[in-house]
């Protein structure tokens, strides 16, 4: 890239891309939608620090370097090299693999007859009717970068589940950024419908590989019908040049359940927003969260429950590591509105700091409109229990041991939780490797 | 040769004197109990012991099978033997009781050149031993004291101490808070673990404890110093009489 083009702001480079995008599109209700996104993100650009929810995370760090948009079939992964990334090649799974954003179909596993779920390629065919049905349904467009992505997405897919069926091996959706010969812009957008009374686990995994940085903003949304039950991971292990920007928008149906699992385990910088929005009665929503960070990492979980009808329940856990010279941010929002009387909501965001270097910023947050409801909620942050470390030494256990011993248990709490079997091992392994 | 030999200990926390001069010595085969007022400084001495680093030991020797204690990691004293049986066992979360010992067992082994146990050796050990404290199998695997009560925390202890077995175990006031039932499973487990080579240093409020094991020698704390030392019809006059006239003795003294 020469020095003129690198000059080039990215908001620029955006304003060129959407317009590049726009002349290959033809007038449809789904175009139309994008362009009032494009809209809204052209209005209010990328945020800023003086924004509530943006008050520790700086996105200038990450908006400030010259990307270049991913051109489609430009990286290809063997299946070798493919095999080569974390958690790639587990057995008994459905996979999908984008590679850059954009999905390489000949490294996908997918189920050989159609009883069980479909995959739309959204890339092929923006006139679909499920395209226009479900783009930005759930998805919050307040958002500057989810507006962004709702323009300008590179590649997606939406995963169908019919009804009542019961997905017989996990759906793992990789994610791999390779920057060896340029950085990039990496826009993916993925949609995944449950018809009522069906059950998948679906887990979304990020690995990066190169020299240059990338920023991949990318955004899922999730529709539980009736009676589903989802169980979703998102699993963030980029390298320390990879900054990730994501948004998950989860809507669900009555007596619906969604076990979410976000492990942070590495990447030099992430902001994650996951947010719930409970349409009807008897919802469970469980959030696990697990992050560790060492060096400078910087990662930000925002997250949000609306509890908006009776009777549903929400659990939070999110546990964090911090080491090195790393910030962690975290805000769990939960609102009971007005109606939701007999809400259970429980929070809680407890950190161990390794180093008087870290920082963390906590804020639990809760607005509570009804009257009748069970709410908790608590946040602490704290060094590691030296009486614990005095007891494994007095058993003969050296400190050094003593203290992997005791944050891997710490960890793992949040890994014993995943019900993915096929994921729990490699990632023990990883955490192990990356508390040594 | 005498196992533990202490000499004239002094140690403080923030600058405050706790030990003044201790010196005591334990034989193989001994059991030894340390009786004294609150605040005399008897868990400080067995924390001191064990390697606790908020104490600073501003003078004085310590020397375990001829070696000097007091320059020795608290993890390196445990591998050459010592074992401090806690007064309040830490909840560890998340880390079985199993998966605990199994590290500990073999890193002591692996000090003194054993090959590591694999599991069936290991379950075979744990077996033996969990019937001589009469602790429960489903306790061992929850995560290692937490939510025990507090029978369940000592008797773990009194486990710990048979699966490692120290040359001395020094046992710090292991019978607080138990009821009579506790207290005697607690101590017969002791029992069964004392032989001619081992050693163990009791210490202890009450003289209940020391109905069921009976020391050789008890001696009683007060203010840092171990102010008088006799047979266990000690512990009976010092139940008797209070301690009061220990007290008053050993500002007489002074």
């Amino acid at each position: 890239m020469n020095t003129l083009e690198s000059a080039i702001q990215l908001p620029v480079r955006i304003e060129q891309w959407w317009h590049a995008q726009q002349k290959k599109e033809s007038a449809s209700p789904v175009i139309e939608r994008m362009q009032k996104a494009y809209a809204s993100f052209k209005t209010h650009g990328f945020p800023h620090v003086k924004m509530e929810d943006w008050k520790y995370t700086d996105v200038r760090k990450v908006t400030e370097y010259p990307y270049a948009w991913p051109v489609k079939n430009e990286h290809r992964l063997s299946r070798e090299y493919f095999k080569s990334f974390l958690l790639a090649g587990l057995k008994d799974v459905y996979r999908l693999v984008f590679v850059n954003g954009y999905l390489q179909e000949d490294l996908s596993i997918l189920p050989g007859g159609d009883n069980q779920f479909t995959v739309t390629h959204l890339g092929d065919d923006k006139g679909t009717d499920h395209y226009e049905e479900y783009l930005g349904r759930v998805a919050n467009m307040d958002t500057p970068f989810t507006a962004l992505n709702t323009a300008l997405h590179s590649d997606g897919v939406l995963i169908h589940i019919k009804k009542n069926a019961e997905v017989d091996k996990p759906v793992l959706v990789y994610y791999v950024a390779l920057t060896d010969n340029d950085l990039y812009l990496i826009q993916p957008r993925n949609i995944v419908i449950t018809e009522p009374g069906s059950k998948v686990q679906f887990a979304e995994i990020f690995v990066s590989k190169g020299v240059e940085p990338s920023l991949t903003n990318v955004v899922t949304e999730i529709k539980a019908g009736e009676g589903s039950y989802v169980d979703y991971s998102r699993i963030q292990m980029e390298e320390n040049r990879n900054f990730q920007i994501s948004y998950t928008g989860i809507e669900q149906q009555k007596n619906s359940r969604i076990d979410t699992h976000v492990l942070c385990l590495n990447g030099a910088f992430i902001r994650n927003d996951l947010h719930f929005t409970l349409q009807g009665s008897n919802c469970t929503s469980i959030m696990n969260g697990l992050y560790i960070l060492d060096d400078e990492q910087f990662l930000d979980n925002h997250t949000r429950v609306d509890h908006a009808v009776p009777n549903c329940m929400s659990d939070q856990l999110y546990k964090g590591i911090l080491n090195g010279k790393s910030t962690g941010v975290f805000n769990g929002k939960i609102i009971v509105h007005p109606d939701a009387q007999k809400t259970n909501a429980y929070q809680r965001n407890v950190n161990v700091l390794l180093s008087d270097n870290a920082t963390i910023n906590t804020k639990p947050q809760l607005e509570i409109f009804a009257d009748d409801v069970r709410c908790t909620h608590g946040a602490t942050a704290g060094f590691i229990d030296e009486e614990a470390i005095f007891y494994m030494q007095a058993r003969g256990i050296s400190k050094e041991e003593a203290r992997k011993l005791l944050m891997n248990a710490y960890a793992n709490e949040i890994v014993d939780k995943m019900n993915v079997e096929a994921l729990k091992d490699p990632l023990r392994e990883y955490i192990a490797q990356k508390l040594k | 040769m005498s196992m533990l030999i202490i000499n004239e200990l002094h140690a403080s926390i923030e600058e405050r004197e706790i030990l003044k001069g201790i010196s005591l010595t334990v034989n193989p085969g001994e059991v030894h109990a340390i009786m004294g007022p609150n605040g005399s400084g008897k868990s400080t001495l067995a924390s001191v012991l064990a390697g606790r680093e908020t104490y600073e030991v501003t003078s004085g020797s310590v020397a375990f099978d001829g070696k000097d204690l007091l320059d020795m990691a608290p993890e390196e004293r445990a591998r050459e033997g010592m074992f401090l049986a806690f007064q309040y066992p830490v909840e560890i979360p998340g880390v079985s009781t199993t998966n605990f010992l199994k590290t500990a067992v073999n890193e002591k082994r692996k000090a003194v050149g054993l090959a590591p146990l694999d599991a069936v050796q290991f379950m075979k050990m744990m077996k033996e031993k969990m019937s001589l404290v009469q602790i429960d199998q489903t306790l061992l695997s929850r995560s290692l004291n937490e939510g025990f009560s507090g029978g369940e925390k000592k008797r773990n202890e009194i486990f710990q101490m048979a699966m490692l077995e120290p040359r001395l175990g020094i046992l710090d006031e292991t019978d607080s808070g138990l009821d009579i039932d506790a207290l005697r499973l607690v101590a017969n487990g002791v029992n069964k673990l004392r032989n001619k080579d081992n050693a163990f240093v009791v210490i202890t409020h009450y003289q209940r404890l020391l109905e069921y094991i009976v020391p050789d020698f008890v001696h009683v704390m007060y203010n840092g110093r171990l102010v008088k030392s006799g047979g266990k019809e000690l512990a009976l006059e010092l139940e008797d009489k209070g301690y009061d006239w220990i007290k008053e003795e050993a500002h007489e003294m002074a």
